[in-house]
């Protein structure tokens, strides 16, 4: 990884709200090399759009980024106004929703909804917006593009329209990609296919952050992967590590919970327990409520991201005793 | 006829319409009229009374022999016959041929101010609803006074401080009609802002008012139509009551509510002066109803499942 496309760095979003201060991302930092996928995974409600939309400077009141910073290609995004990300949304960074059946305007044609964007961000003619709309929708697998540029969202399978939202999101040729929970609402096969787009989008270029809970997803795509829980990233490794030598108690409860055709166990394995109330988090360690081989120190003292190997870090007291010995 | 009892039934439709909500999906205009033959025949008799009214109104030179303001003594207060198909009031005038000439009133004062209302209430309903904050509890503060405020008296105000006129009732029918436009686009404003799309054209970097106009405006729409159709009768009847009241049109014009108000005193011995232009304010009025109703139905997915 030579430069990065994106760099957080200990980054803080909170939620203001009449209960106190909602505390959705802490001391976030991940990078992202040009080209590569990255994949962000955990349970609802851990902060992984919180993330997404701390990159794209979506936080809607009463939240707001407190601290930390979010480089692309060297360009602070904390610091700009409105106007500016409107510039840069669409353009530098898009996102992909994970629910392609409601994401796209009723009541716009599909085409004229991809051509949208180009119309916006570059000042060109429209018959070459259009240009530029056919050729990316057939670069991302819609059969029949004339027919299909001129049809409304209710006419279009959900597997077409997620297509749509990657072809609006990618018709600019964004630095990053950042993908939502994309294949969530979708069944295997057009899952399949998806994944397969996005893997092609990462080789000709296109940084990617993937949000998924579906470890499934992250392993046939990224490259690395951050472990997210209650808004801390708990572990990140690179994709063989994580699913080889998986460290942290919740990235090991992750991975026994995916069921497996060999599995011997008739019960699949779950992680008792619910992800904390973000508002009231414990005072050690968030996952030591739900942790079995929590200990005395994990209940008093918040453990700290320590390195365990190359490109490996764990935030576990267990991880750094043995790390010490 | 009692206009205010009458209002209150146009009052409770809106309210049924403030609660559903309306169409997710786009369909095309010639869909929608096929689907209303379908299953709301009474809409498609509605929209042909109503064009039958347009017609009469604009062809109603052509249509009576009469003039409107023609005094005639000799056939005061005439029962209806063939001559006079509704009879004469007590100038001897016909009044089916003011009852014609009537509507072009009776019409106009009920579409042009709905219609201004209408596109000044979304516009402002659109704001508030994307805004929020500050800006949206005053523009709501200000819709809830004015909704809580008598139309009439403000209607009287209006007349007794501008004079009388077609332009003094359109402009207090604009001051009150807004309002309750604004507070149901405000809803659904608000109920859109949330939805994925718009969240994605702001992901695209579409900018504040574009995302007003191209993603929330024309999903208003189906909401707004409905509305529309359903306002109309309610201006209609503003109209009526206040040209009984004798602060709209001004006589020898022809209005329905003028040609009630002076029917009036010849209700017992010629009760034909009211009851003419009565039933057409009743006709007119059933039959946006109905129409409204429909088109509601048609409109809108919630209601289309049950």
């Amino acid at each position: 990884m030579t430069q990065s496309t994106l760099e957080v760095s200990h980054l803080y979003t909170s939620f203001f709200s009449e209960r106190g201060e909602i505390k959705a991302v802490q001391d976030v930092s991940m990078r992202i090399g040009k080209g590569q996928v990255v994949g962000v995974v955990g349970e609802s409600g851990c902060g992984k759009s919180m993330v997404a939309r701390s990159i794209m400077g979506l936080i809607k009141k009463p939240g707001k980024i407190v601290s930390g910073s979010i480089l692309l290609d060297g360009q602070e995004l904390t610091s700009l106004g409105e106007n500016e990300l409107c510039k840069i949304r669409g353009k530098d960074v898009s996102m992909v929703f994970q629910e392609p059946m409601t994401s796209l305007n009723p009541t716009m044609r599909v085409g004229l909804q991809v051509q949208e964007v180009v119309s916006i961000h570059e000042n060109v003619s429209k018959e070459e917006a259009r240009q530029r709309t056919l050729a990316i929708l057939s670069a991302v697998g819609i059969p029949e593009v004339k027919e299909r540029y001129n049809a409304y969202p209710h006419e279009l399978s959900g597997g077409l329209r997620q297509r749509v939202m990657i072809a609006m999101a990618m018709v600019m040729r964004p630095r990053l990609l950042i993908a939502d929970e994309p294949t969530t609402a979708l069944d295997a096969t057009v899952e399949a296919q998806i994944i397969a787009l996005l893997r092609q989008l990462a080789d000709n270029g296109t940084s990617v952050l993937i949000i998924s809970h579906n470890l499934g997803v992250i392993a046939q795509l990224a490259d690395h992967v951050y472990v997210m829980y209650a808004g801390h990233v708990v572990e990140s490794a690179s994709v063989f590590e994580l699913f080889d030598n998986p460290l942290h108690p919740y990235t090991l409860g992750l991975l026994r919970a995916v069921s497996s055709l060999r599995s011997q166990s008739k019960v699949l394995q779950t992680i008792p327990g619910i992800v904390p109330n973000l508002a009231h988090l414990p005072v050690g360690c968030s996952f030591a409520p739900r942790c079995d081989k929590c200990m005395a120190r994990c209940t008093s003292t918040q453990p700290e991201l320590v390195a365990v190997g190359s490109g490996h870090e764990v935030r576990c007291h267990l991880t750094k005793r043995v790390d010490a010995q | 006829m009692n206009p205010s009892e009458n209002m209150n039934v146009v009052s409770v439709a809106e309210g049924e319409l403030g609660l559903s909500s309306p169409a997710a999906t786009f369909e095309e205009p010639a869909s929608v009229l096929r689907r209303l033959a379908k299953d709301h025949k009474i809409s498609i008799v509605s929209a042909i009374i109503i064009v039958l009214f347009v017609l009469g109104a604009i062809f109603a030179p052509v249509l009576t022999p009469y003039e409107y303001d023609s005094i005639n003594l000799s056939d005061r207060l005439a029962a209806p016959s063939l001559a006079h198909l509704f009879g004469t009031d007590e100038g001897g005038r016909d009044i089916l041929t003011r009852m014609l000439y009537g509507s072009r009133v009776s019409l106009v004062i009920g579409i042009v101010p709905t219609l201004l209302s209408v596109v000044v209430g979304t516009f402002i309903g659109m704001v508030a609803g994307y805004h929020g904050g500050k800006v949206d509890t005053v523009i709501m503060r200000v819709a809830d006074i004015v909704m809580s405020f008598p139309t009439m008296l403000l209607a009287m105000v209006v007349m007794y401080t501008l004079g009388g006129g077609t332009a003094n009732v359109f402009l207090t029918m604009v001051l009150v009609g807004w309002a309750a436009i604004a507070r149901v686009v405000r809803a659904e404003t608000l109920k859109l802002k949330e939805s994925e799309y718009v969240e994605a054209a702001r992901i695209i970097g579409v900018r504040q008012a574009r995302v007003i106009l191209r993603h929330i405006l024309p999903n208003c729409l189906p909401t707004v139509i409905v509305l529309f159709t359903l306002e109309i009768p309610s201006s209609i009847l503003t109209e009526s009551s206040l040209s009984f009241l004798g602060m709209g049109v001004q006589p020898p014009s022809a209005s329905w509510g003028l040609m009630v108000s002076a029917g009036r005193e010849f209700l017992y011995h010629a009760p034909w002066l009211c009851f003419a232009p009565c039933l057409a304010i009743m006709a007119i009025v059933l039959a946006f109803n109905y129409l409204g109703d429909g088109l509601r139905d048609v409109l809108d997915p919630h209601l289309q499942s049950q």
